[in-house]
């Protein structure tokens, strides 16, 4: 009951959440220079073609109204539709929403246990050779930013050893499950992200417990070394790692934005590049607002899953 | 008086091309014969960005261009020398000295929903570039046009406020495609021309999808099942797609994608000379340039070679403040502005304006502006002028920098009309004349003189005047015309380096 009871208040608070984010995000898109008028007609155009041209796209009406009227059409589940082209938002979004899903949970998938497991290996011996191995891998890859990763990964693996697509382009009605090699690149890299944060986090939890009494008791008990860690040290070392993965599910369902933007990913994060370009704010605020959601639906997973893994938590 | 009727290829135009000189070396293209056309296949298109939207007369951007280039028919397009040959007009005649145009429609052709091409069709298309809040950048593309009238089905008359003797040159830009009578104002939802290519599919910033269309009226032009265009922004990912044979061409490159891929085997790697060219905006309708010394000096102040070596390694040719490029039909003999700094220091003495303290705005989306900014900069520094470099983002740019401060960057590309070259840009009514002065008194009178006259001699003296002006007294300096980059595999057929900027696709075909 107490569970639940949780889950709803985290629920309420993340619609709250979500409304904030809406006005902020229409109060920041609109201090911006510039409009979708002027962005698409760009600087050849005359002041009064831009005028026009702004009428017709309503962006002469006052920023609540325009506010308003977009929240109305959200809470009866339209989106509305995109200043710079015309098209209904909510099926855009929701193609891209699958896309993003598909490489964000393959990498949550791959570079989760990954992350965990390099931590802990590390924490065996720390200060010996593998834990410096690991850690320097973990801190040099962390320091260098993904776009500089994957320029790399590209330059590597595409041209000056042609093994993989340099860039994930698909049909349009193709699912990107179905093309594997040109998720292999991308996913590379936000894994390699994901290692040096989760690594290292998990490293210096596993220092920590596995220094622990109780630890030492099993071991002194006769208990095999592997099954203490991985049965008596492992849950104990996972709610910190499984915190920062919720968090990682935000970011790699909304927050791809250089990656997917260098490997020309159609995702969301590429979709709000080109709208903060234009400054479509419908657009914008529909992407944002799906991925703040992102973010809070992988706080509240995290949370759960620690209530499920820590019985002092559902007391 | 009746001027002549022209029709096809072999009758030319008075007119020559104002926009490009195809000087430069196809670099590899040279070497590898193309083979006859091939039916079939998909060509995979790539380029930096997509379209800004598919409307073919609102959109904004080389990419929707190209998308209409293949998706729908002007009433004429240009031939290699520049002159109009019949597309959707099999036909074109001036009366009244050219202050009306007659047109002749061809006949049988059908838009990619079955309505018929009528008329009505080009009534409809030109009466909407009249209204701004529609046209958007195709606000007045058809020229001075006060009224069209059809005569049936497939006749037209065109006038104009004013004599306009390039109007079926004009009429040959991509913001000109011909469009339905009944959609007109969903195209960007529903794209609907008469063009080879219909449309099938557009993911904003990912990919368009088009394919054959059945009955289009020239098929023997039309050699793809289908074309796909994709856009990747990062040029080293646009590389590595052509090279791993994800992609079948490459345009709009950096130079530096050039330079790399014209050193790779087995691709075609495209420099070629155009009219296209940036420019240093001294505004003379702003303070300090309102005062002639101080552009005057200002032309003295940049290395002008240095800067073609430097910003564009090389891959362009040294401008000289008129916005046609070496080697046009029109441009007379003009000294050519050179570096001379104590010269320029003594006219900005002589100015009065004291110390020279500026922002000059560039951004980089539109490269390589903030590299010709920042030479011009470290120059002027040397005279004791202080120019600071701002790169802002494009929509800042769009917003606040142009038209709206003093010094800052600018982009032109080349056009195939003095109309659109000169009027549009230096009359003081012309949309892109950014500062809104006329240049000397009675230039006004000079250049309506040009936009009126048809006859080639006429022309070609007018235009010098014209230029000769301009070159003395602007305030868009023009340091340089940049190269257009391309790159194919070897497997693509008919690919012609666009004069324009804009690839038109439905000349091309895929060997295997």
């Amino acid at each position: 009951m107490t569970a639940l009871v949780f889950i709803c208040r985290r629920l309420a608070l993340l619609l709250l959440v979500l409304a904030l984010v809406s006005i902020l995000t229409f109060a920041i898109v609109n201090v911006l220079p510039g409009d979708v008028a002027t962005a698409v007609l760009g600087d050849t155009s005359t002041p009064d073609q831009v005028q026009s041209v702004r009428i017709a796209m309503g962006l002469d009406q006052p920023l609540l109204v325009r506010y308003l009227h977009w929240i109305e059409g959200v809470l009866r589940g339209d989106f509305g539709a995109s200043l710079q082209y015309g098209r209904p938002i909510g099926p855009m979004l929701l193609g891209r929403l699958e896309n993003s899903a598909i490489l964000g949970l393959i990498t949550l998938a791959i570079g989760a246990p990954l992350a965990v497991g390099f931590g802990l290996v590390a924490a065996l011996r720390p200060g010996g050779w593998l834990d410096r191995v690991i850690s320097g891998f973990s801190v040099g890859t962390h320091a260098l930013p993904e776009y500089v990763i994957g320029l790399v990964a590209i330059l590597a693996f595409s041209i000056w050893w042609p093994l993989l697509p340099g860039s994930s382009l698909m049909d349009p009605s193709e699912n990107p499950l179905h093309r594997p090699e040109a998720l292999v690149l991308p996913v590379g890299v936000l894994v390699l992200g994901m290692l040096a944060v989760i690594g290292q986090l998990t490293r210096a939890s596993a220092i920590g417990v596995l220094a622990s009494a109780y630890i030492r008791t099993a071991v002194l008990k006769g208990v095999p070394y592997w099954r203490v860690v991985l049965r008596h040290a492992l849950p104990n070392l996972l709610p910190p790692a499984i915190a920062e993965i919720g968090m990682y599910f935000g970011y790699v369902i909304g927050g791809l934005v250089v990656v997917e933007t260098l490997f020309s990913y159609a995702g969301v994060g590429q979709m709000m590049t080109n709208a903060v370009a234009y400054r479509d704010v419908p657009t914008i605020q529909a992407a944002v607002l799906v991925v703040a959601a992102a973010y809070g639906v992988g706080n509240l997973l995290a949370d759960v899953v620690a209530l499920l893994t820590n019985p002092r938590l559902r007391t | 008086m009746r001027l002549p009727i022209f029709r096809g290829p072999t009758r030319r135009m008075f007119l020559g091309g104002t926009g490009a000189v195809l000087t430069g070396a196809a670099t590899a293209a040279a070497a590898i014969p193309d083979a006859a056309p091939r039916q079939g296949g998909v060509l995979r298109f790539c380029r930096p960005d997509g379209p800004d939207m598919l409307d073919p007369m609102a959109n904004n951007s080389i990419s929707a261009s190209e998308f209409s280039l293949a998706v729908y028919d002007r009433l004429v397009t240009l031939d290699q020398n520049d002159q109009p040959v019949p597309q959707l007009a099999t036909g074109w005649q001036a009366e009244k000295h050219g202050q009306e145009w007659v047109l002749t429609l061809r006949e049988g052709v059908t838009f990619h929903d079955g309505q018929e091409f009528t008329a009505a069709n080009v009534a409809a298309t030109i009466e909407r570039s009249l209204d701004k809040s529609v046209a958007g950048i195709g606000y007045q593309a058809f020229g001075p046009v006060r009224s069209v009238q059809t005569d049936g089905k497939h006749k037209v008359r065109v006038v104009l406020h004013a004599p306009f003797g390039e109007f079926p040159v004009a009429v040959s830009i991509a913001v000109c495609s011909i469009l339905p009578l009944k959609g007109i104002g969903d195209l960007r939802q529903t794209p609907n021309g008469t063009g080879p290519y219909q449309f099938r599919d557009f993911q904003p910033g990912q990919s368009v999808t088009l394919e054959r269309y059945g009955r289009f009226w020239n098929p023997g032009s039309q050699h793809l099942d289908g074309i796909r265009m994709v856009f990747v922004h990062e040029a080293v990912a646009m590389q590595a797609a052509l090279r791993g044979g994800q992609v079948d061409v490459l345009t709009q490159l950096p130079t530096e994608a050039f330079l790399v891929l014209s050193k790779v085997p087995g691709i075609r790697a495209y420099s070629v000379s155009t009219g296209n060219y940036q420019t240093v905006q001294i505004m003379g309708n702003m303070a300090p340039f309102d005062n002639p010394k101080v552009r005057e000096a200002f032309r003295y102040i940049p290395d002008r070679p240095a800067i073609v070596a430097g910003a564009l390694f090389g891959q362009g040719k040294v401008g000289n403040d008129v916005p046609l490029p070496p080697g046009n039909i029109y441009l007379p003999e003009l000294p050519q502005w050179k570096q001379d700094l104590p010269r320029a220091r003594k006219l900005l003495e002589d100015s009065g304006v004291g110390p020279i303290e500026l922002d000059f705005y560039t951004t980089s989306d539109r490269q390589p502006a903030p590299k010709l900014a920042l030479a011009f900069a470290a120059e002027a520094a040397k005279i004791g002028v202080k120019l600071n470099v701002r790169d802002v983002p494009f929509t800042e740019y769009a917003a606040n920098v142009a038209r709206k401060k003093p010094l800052y960057n600018a982009n032109f590309s080349a056009a195939p009309t003095l109309y659109s070259s000169l009027w549009r840009c230096y009359h003081s009514k012309g949309p892109y004349n950014y500062s809104g002065i006329e240049l000397k008194s009675g230039f006004d009178s000079k250049i309506d003189a040009l936009n009126a006259a048809v006859d080639l001699a006429e022309r070609k003296s007018l235009a010098a005047e014209v230029l000769r002006i301009i070159h003395e007294e602007n305030d868009r300096m023009i340091p340089y015309f940049r190269n257009y980059f391309a790159a194919t595999s070897s497997k693509v057929g008919g690919f012609v380096p666009p004069k324009f900027g804009q690839v038109d696709m439905r000349g091309l075909w895929l060997t295997a």
